[in-house]
């Protein structure tokens, strides 16, 4: 008889974590590209949508991080293809998706992952219309450019899916990031709606996930920078699952948006923030 | 030992779909006040509910529990009426409409607390594109809109989200899926091609597909959603 207590349940410690996988195996033949993902939410979904069968390809600028995410990676036995890209730069996306299109022979799933509020200012007062243009750029043009890139390969495949970062900030507001990172935030769930709606018609999925905080290397300096420990302990006792947002948590929605088990959902915008925003 | 699974209203639709999805790893226990025409997945067994009931919603949850740790209960059971204007509508039907959609769901949530909490299990409730966006915006009729039903699962949505806070700090997940338009019996057969002409995504969505968004909010894959309601409708409507 099957084991199911890694198949349902909720408690983290139910988890197969030496299983990259997750124990589904819903992605074989599929050709996945995933931009920014050498660490963090974007690594963690690039081994969760190799774990599940899919031929993997990451993007990131750091070329160093690149070749670190793909040695990790091998170490479960996973192979990830690699390729350095700077989404925030047009011109580079344009070329580098292209080739990648062209050596895979297509891209099924898209996810862009590529985002961050790159230690602008917190305080809208303090932001300037430059730190507004870089946090616009990688978040929302990013996803625009990798986008326009891979939509006429995926159209020519008749379908696919792309996977969009929104945020709890774009959302609810945020604690950590300013306004320049909430709005272009938000902004990507309409980019996903309107997406939706006009690619739809081609069988391509466009939806968005939302997560809360994720304590990464970069959050928690933030996190520490920006609240105090009594702050910090109060947003804890606020979130109902009494604790933060874990990049497997993240990958996992990935996976599933990516899969058939998702191919009536589009446009939607998926929240994993333990119940700390309802809309 | 298999973990038990109880949805309600799952002798027939999504129900029915939902208790395929997770019979091949759950004794899947189906309440419904009736049995399921089809044969029924190896496992899977009929308990008669009415889910109007409370009392008898606590016996259901209570022989379930002695069948071993109920860690996911789906709540599917659901009625509607015909479209027909607000002020024909007899308060009768209306009390009817809301006694089961919204008054049933919160009778079945409060027999489930329990099982839920010891299993730190998941709970799904159905709801209805209805709730957000009403009836006449998605199939405009002359003859009328189902305020009853819009409303009552409205209130199911609502409900989800009180769940979800009281039940998170036990470990325990409530969410919503929130089906559009579905092939099956809630909606007549010639209505639909003029239906998918309205959806991006071109079609009618199945009930295998409301229950596989079911399967992932049980899942340990969705371990930090909670509150959430999840749309399955071809992107016709997106929040």
């Amino acid at each position: 008889m099957t084991d199911t207590t890694a198949l349902y349940g909720n408690g983290p410690e139910r988890l197969p974590q030496s299983d990259p996988s997750g124990g589904c195996r819903r992605l074989q033949g599929r050709i996945a590209l995933l931009t920014a993902a050498a660490r963090g939410i974007g690594f963690a979904s690039a081994l969760r949508l190799a774990g599940e069968g899919a031929t993997v390809w990451i993007t990131d600028r750091d070329p160093a991080a690149l070749e670190q995410a793909r040695a990790l990676a091998g170490q479960v036995g996973i192979t990830l293809s690699t390729e350095t890209m700077d989404s925030s730069d047009p011109a580079e996306v344009a070329a580098r998706i292209a080739a990648i299109v062209a050596r895979a022979g297509g891209i099924d799933i898209l996810v862009n992952n590529a985002g961050g509020s790159l230690h602008t200012p917190y305080r809208f007062l303090e932001e300037t219309d430059a730190d507004w243009k870089v946090v616009l750029d990688l978040n929302l043009m990013g996803a625009v450019w990798a986008s326009r890139a891979v939509l006429p390969a995926m159209i020519a495949r008749g379908g696919g899916r792309i996977v969009n970062f929104g945020s709890k900030a774009g959302r609810f507001g945020s604690l950590i990031a300013g306004a320049n990172y909430a709005a272009a935030k938000g902004a990507i769930a309409s980019l996903t709606r309107q997406m939706a709606q006009e690619f739809g018609p081609h069988g391509i999925t466009v939806n968005c996930i939302c997560p809360g905080v994720v304590m990464t290397e970069r959050t928690r300096g933030l996190w520490a920078q920006r609240r105090t420990p009594e702050e910090r302990e109060r947003v804890l006792q606020d979130i109902p699952m009494r604790r933060h947002c874990e990049v497997q948590d993240v990958a996992a929605s990935v996976a599933f948006l990516a899969s058939d088990d998702a191919s009536f959902i589009t446009g939607v915008t998926l929240d994993v923030n333990g119940g700390q925003g309802m809309a | 030992m298999r973990p038990v699974a109880i949805v309600t209203g799952g002798s027939s639709n999504i129900g029915w779909a939902c208790v395929r999805r997770l019979a091949p790893d759950h004794r899947v226990l189906i309440a419904d006040r009736r049995a399921p025409s089809e044969a029924m997945p190896e496992g899977a067994a009929h308990l008669p509910l009415d889910i109007t009931d409370a009392a008898a919603c606590r016996e259901v949850f209570a022989r379930a529990r002695a069948e071993g740790e109920v860690d996911v209960v789906v709540h599917s059971a659901a009625i509607t009426e015909p479209a027909r204007p607000l002020e024909q509508i007899d308060p009768d039907e209306w009390r009817r409409v809301i006694e089961v959609n919204l008054n049933g769901a919160f009778f079945v949530a409060q027999a489930a607390i329990p099982a839920l909490r010891a299993s730190r299990g998941a709970l799904v409730m159905i709801a209805s594109r209805a709730a957000r966006v009403g009836y006449a915006a998605l199939s405009p009729s002359p003859a009328g809109t189902k305020p009853h039903y819009c409303a009552s699962k409205a209130g199911v949505l609502s409900l989800v989200k009180s769940l979800a806070v009281e039940l998170a700090p036990d470990g325990v997940r409530v969410n919503a899926v929130v089906p559009g338009s579905i092939e099956g019996a809630m909606i007549p057969r010639e209505r639909w091609p003029e239906m998918a002409a309205r959806i991006p995504l071109g079609r009618l969505g199945v009930a295998d597909e409301v229950a596989d968004a079911v399967a992932f909010l049980c899942s340990p894959q969705a371990r930090y959603i909670t509150g959430h309601a999840l749309d399955v409708n071809g992107g016709t409507w997106m929040n």
